[in-house]
């Protein structure tokens, strides 16, 4: 049998060979080789703890780079790691105590105590941040308050924003007689700071910031029961969502009119739940769950309002109730069946909150406020779902899975539906066979088709155009528009020699919508990845991998008539949007001396988007000709190389370095050449090259 | 130099060594190790010959949970491999494999093997197991999980998205993307979202729903709102693809394209995107391009929440 060598047990092999070459007995020799294994035995079915603490010095532009991993800047960190385990053999008592990135802004910790079987709890604290990886260079005022100030005329100065978590959480269970058992659980997560925002109208844009100030928390009591028959669990969980910035007051009006928005309000959840599972037999299982919420949001407006409320009375009650069923009434043939059933009733009470937008539904098109109520929508949906699933064991290998899935979602109807086709009911069907087949010891592969038909009730009528025929009601809207979806799907897993894997996956997709003129025609998909590990000795080992995706999606809509742009009245054109990722990575890890491991890995990934745009012809009665220009295609490319290497001076110590160079390069146009209308832009640096040195010291114990 | 040493002596001590092994026979009196009669089995996966650890040892069990002999509840060898009495007397030239083998080696009846871990891992939150997308794909436990390892990728956070990539390969390349959650960096991780043991949600979701287990961390987009978005109310995932984009806020698809999937075609809605400068695509069609592309002005597209008698309440711009 192949051995690997690790250095933390060359003290022991020396110590035994010593023994053995110059002991006094031969019978003293192997005894004490015995104790030098049994030692080594011991040592490894012992929980171990492990501290580690060092430098990394980072330069280079590091913006994307340093986005989450807290790494944003050039200069120096420290590397602190923790990973303190203790059990206590005679109790099974667990002490653990875990820290990440302590060195780090975005450091975790965690505590853990624990009596197996018995009771548990633990505590843990964490902070993300969130660094933009855009420079906003701008004269907006208030920057971080709840009053902004938009001024062209403010001297411009760069910002970098930012946005932090600092979470905690705790929680504990107990095991109590009969096979129940208890837990409770509470996480807080506080998020502050500044993240891009705005306001606009017509041709006026402006740039704002949204000051985020607020405090999400969770908890939950369940009880839980199970023996070899039955299992449940269920209880009470809540959150609530506590804004302490709810408006942005923004002056001056300017040219948009705005000077107050209003931002996320309060809310709260509740919820009461049940799950469960019974196996009716040694094949036969049940499974079921049933919850029921109360989502609410009655925050106070704060904004003077036509029906004089002081907040919404928002309310979304949603039942769920699931079961499934799987079982084997045949040594060959598996079913599986399951439903699920959601109704979200939003239960927020009407009112007539912009009586200046209420028009006759019949009033002309081009009248903003045609066929608008004036009320607000609350928005209510009843989904049906079922399955059922057959997988027969044919001869030879064989394995035929064949899957039927039906979903039937029915929406509420507001009595004066406005500026997009809705639809009341979309149902959509599911056929899936698969074929499997265990060609070899050595070679799995499968073979699958889906194809699924949605469709529904007809469109009603966007009360804004008033006929059928009106472009607004021309649309095919992607959520529900009537589609038709065909997938293949091929995998396979090869390991042609013990040193050799390789696996394989592929698929093709197409999906074709249909219904009516406008809206989504077509979307397409092909993805194939492949990965290959090879033992290189038993030292050493490397593993490839490369993937490759092409997407496109077809759609076509049109300029309106009444549109101002001169020359694209009434254009009907399609927009051919394709994106393609190709991305790879190449791995070689290895063991050159008895005390040192190394490593490298070296990985890219290119992806790409392109948006055509082609006139198709004119609509109505509109006669102009002008043909839209494609977008410039954009690439983002990204190349990673790391290195590693772990050098143990003793049994239970040991030094790592890390190498890391990460290139980012870009030519995306998202904000390039785009100026807000206060005069504020947007950048980031398109070639981010950075470097990442690490040294650290670790120590290990038992 | 200093190798050569070591393995002068490593020859030295395997001489005696060997010498003694043969002449003793002792395997019938090998002790227990872990616990009470895993000599059957640690007779002769005791991990460690001549002084060195074998390259898959099974002892590290002895550090997990499964090893902590103190809870009545945890396995001996024989309750998850079996009996595996062909295994242990062994007749002819090759050995069988024990009766439950797991690791690659149980895939010939993942069912099977499964059972033996839910015997007592069933309920909680293998509540849904049976049924799951992973259990009629027939994913075997040890396919994702190891038990004789001090650390389970599959339930270490460093380590459990690794793994789930090295099946769900397309996602891989999605995180490479600009735009993602930031699971590379290690400050999410799969199973944060997604229960893969099964869930009544979509998607092994660990909620009930998209939505819902998206509010779990984006409660400021659960509302209800007074000015609501249909599509953000049905699903956060028609808009959104949360493993990775080129386009920013994880969108499918860059603005005014993605709305116009939806948006009928009156006033500005279908309008040509342009870019700034440009001659062509029409005067200000870069406000619908560039920059946040149609959340320039419809600023609140998640909702909105102001009351005030305007226009542009409704249409979540203020």
């Amino acid at each position: 049998m192949s051995k690997n060598k690790p250095s933390m047990f060359r003290r022991s092999t020396l110590a035994a060979a010593l023994l053995g070459a110059f002991g006094p007995a031969l019978a003293q020799s192997a005894a004490d080789a015995a104790a030098a294994a049994d030692a080594i035995r011991h040592d490894l079915a012992t929980p171990d703890s492990r501290v580690e603490a060092g430098v990394a010095l980072v330069s280079g532009e590091s913006r994307r780079f340093g986005q989450f991993s807290g790494f944003n800047s050039d200069g120096a960190y420290g590397l602190f790691n923790l990973d303190l385990i203790k059990r206590d053999d005679a109790t099974g008592t667990w002490l653990k105590l875990k820290g990440s990135n302590l060195g780090n802004e975005n450091r975790e910790i965690r505590f853990d105590h624990e009596r197996q079987g018995d009771w548990s709890y633990f505590l843990e604290s964490g902070r993300l941040t969130r660094n933009e990886p855009w420079v906003v260079r701008t004269g907006l005022g208030g920057i971080g308050t709840s009053a902004e100030t938009v001024s062209a005329a403010a001297p411009k100065r760069d910002v970098n924003l930012k946005t932090e978590h600092e979470s905690f959480a705790l929680g504990a269970r107990k095991f109590v007689i009969g096979g129940f058992n208890v837990r409770v659980s509470f996480k807080q997560d506080e998020k502050r700071g500044d993240r891009m925002y705005g306001r606009g109208g017509g041709v006026t844009q402006e740039f704002l910031t949204e000051p985020i100030d607020r405090t999400i928390r969770q908890w939950e009591v369940l009880v839980g029961y199970a023996d070899k028959k039955l299992q449940l669990s269920g209880g009470y969980s809540g959150s609530s969502f506590e804004n302490r910035k709810q408006l942005l007051a923004v002056s001056p009006a300017g040219g948009t009119g705005i000077t107050t928005l209003a931002l996320p309000p309060s809310n709260d959840a509740h919820q009461l739940a049940l799950s469960g599972g019974y196996n009716i037999d040694d094949s036969t299982r049940t499974s079921f769950r049933f919850s029921h919420t109360l989502a609410r949001q009655d925050s106070l407006f704060g904004i003077a309002n036509v029906p004089g409320k002081a907040s919404l009375d928002g309310r979304l009650v949603t039942t769920l109730a699931f079961a499934d069923l799987s079982l084997r009434p045949l040594d060959r043939l598996g079913l599986t069946a399951n439903i699920r059933y959601e109704d979200r009733d939003d239960q927020t009470p009407k009112a007539l909150y912009l009586p200046s937008q209420v028009a006759a539904p019949s009033a002309a098109p081009g009248l903003a406020s045609a066929g608008f109520s004036g009320f607000n929508v609350p928005r209510s949906q009843k989904q049906l779902k079922g399955m059922v699933e057959a997988a027969y064991q044919l001869d030879d290998g064989y394995r035929l899975v064949a899957t039927v899935e039906q979903e039937q979602v029915a929406r509420n109807v507001p009595p004066q539906y406005r500026r997009v086709a809705f639809r009341e009911k979309t149902d959509e069907t599911l056929a899936r066979l698969e074929l499997k087949r265990s060609l070899a010891e050595t070679l799995n592969g499968a073979v699958s088709y889906v194809r699924s038909v949605r469709g529904g009730s007809n469109y009603v009528n966007d009360s804004y155009a008033g006929t059928a025929a009106a472009p607004t009601n021309l649309v095919n809207p992607l959520i529900w528009a009537d589609r038709q979806r065909d997938k293949l799907r091929l995998t396979a897993d090869w390991i042609p020699e013990e040193r050799w894997s390789v696996q394989f996956i592929g698929d093709v997709s197409a999906d074709r919508y249909g219904g009516r003129a406008l809206g989504p025609r077509t979307g397409t998909g092909i993805f194939a990845s492949g990965d290959a590990t090879y033992a290189i000795s038993e030292k050493w080992k490397f593993s490839g991998w490369v993937s490759a995706e092409r997407t496109t999606a077809n759609q076509t809509t049109h300029t309106d008539y009444a549109s101002a742009v001169a020359n694209a009245k009434g254009v009907i054109w399609e927009a051919d949007i394709r994106n393609s990722t190709t991305a790879w990575g190449l791995s070689l890890k290895g063991k050159p001396r008895a005390h040192l491991e190394v490593g490298a890995d070296l990985s890219s990934s290119t992806d790409t988007a392109e948006h055509g745009m082609a006139r198709l012809g004119n609509a109505g009665t509109a006669a102009d000709t002008f043909s839209p220009t494609a977008l410039p295609a954009y690439f983002y490319r990204q190349l990673s190389l790391k290195l590693f290497a772990d050098y143990a001076i003793e049994r239970d110590s040991g030094l790592r370095a890390t190498f890391i160079y990460d290139r980012r390069k870009t030519n995306d146009w998202t904000w390039a050449g785009y100026t807000y209308s206060d005069g504020t832009t947007v950048s980031q640096p398109n070639l981010q090259d950075t470097s990442f040195i690490g040294a650290s010291y670790y120590y290990r114990w038992r | 130099m200093r190798l050569s040493s070591r393995w002068f002596l490593a020859l030295l001590l395997a001489l005696p060594l060997a010498a003694t092994a043969a002449s003793s026979g002792k395997k019938s009196d090998a002790k227990d190790i872990l616990r009470v009669g895993d000599a059957r089995c640690t007779r002769c996966h005791n991990d460690v010959s001549d002084g060195e650890i074998e390259n898959y040892p099974v002892l590290p069990i002895g550090r997990t949970k499964h090893g902590t002999v103190a809870d009545s509840r945890t396995p001996t060898c024989v309750t998850c491999h079996g009996e595996s009495e062909t295994h242990l007397k062994q007749v002819g030239t090759e050995r069988p494999l024990p009766e439950r083998p797991f690791g690659k080696n149980a895939a010939g009846d993942p069912k099977a093997h499964n059972k033996a871990c839910l015997a007592c891992h069933e309920g909680d939150r293998l509540m849904h197991w049976g049924g799951s997308t992973h259990s009629r794909r027939d994913l075997a436990c040890s396919g994702c999980h190891q038990m004789h390892v001090a650390h389970d990728p599959a339930t270490t956070r460093e380590k459990v998205a690794d793994m789930c990539m090295s099946c769900h390969k397309e996602k891989r390349a999605q995180f490479a993307r600009p735009n993602h959650h930031p699971v590379p960096e290690g400050k999410m991780v799969c199973v944060d979202c997604h229960n893969p043991h099964g869930s009544a949600g979509p998607k092994l979701m660990v909620k009930d729903s998209v939505n819902e287990t998206c509010y779990t961390c984006h409660m400021d987009y659960r509302g209800p709102f007074l000015w609501s978005h249909p599509a953000v109310r049905q699903d956060c995932s028609l808009c959104h693809n949360p493993h990775g984009t080129v386009a920013a806020g994880l969108l499918k698809m860059r603005m005014p394209f993605l709305c116009q999937q939806c948006h009928e075609p009156a006033n500005h809605r279908g309008n040509f995107p342009g870019l700034n400068g440009a001659t062509t695509n029409a005067v200000g069609a870069s406000g619908l391009t560039q920059g946040r592309g149609c959340m320039n002005c419809h600023t609140n597209l998640h909702g909105g929440s102001n009351p005030a008698n305007s226009a542009g309440s409704r249409v979540d711009r203020r």
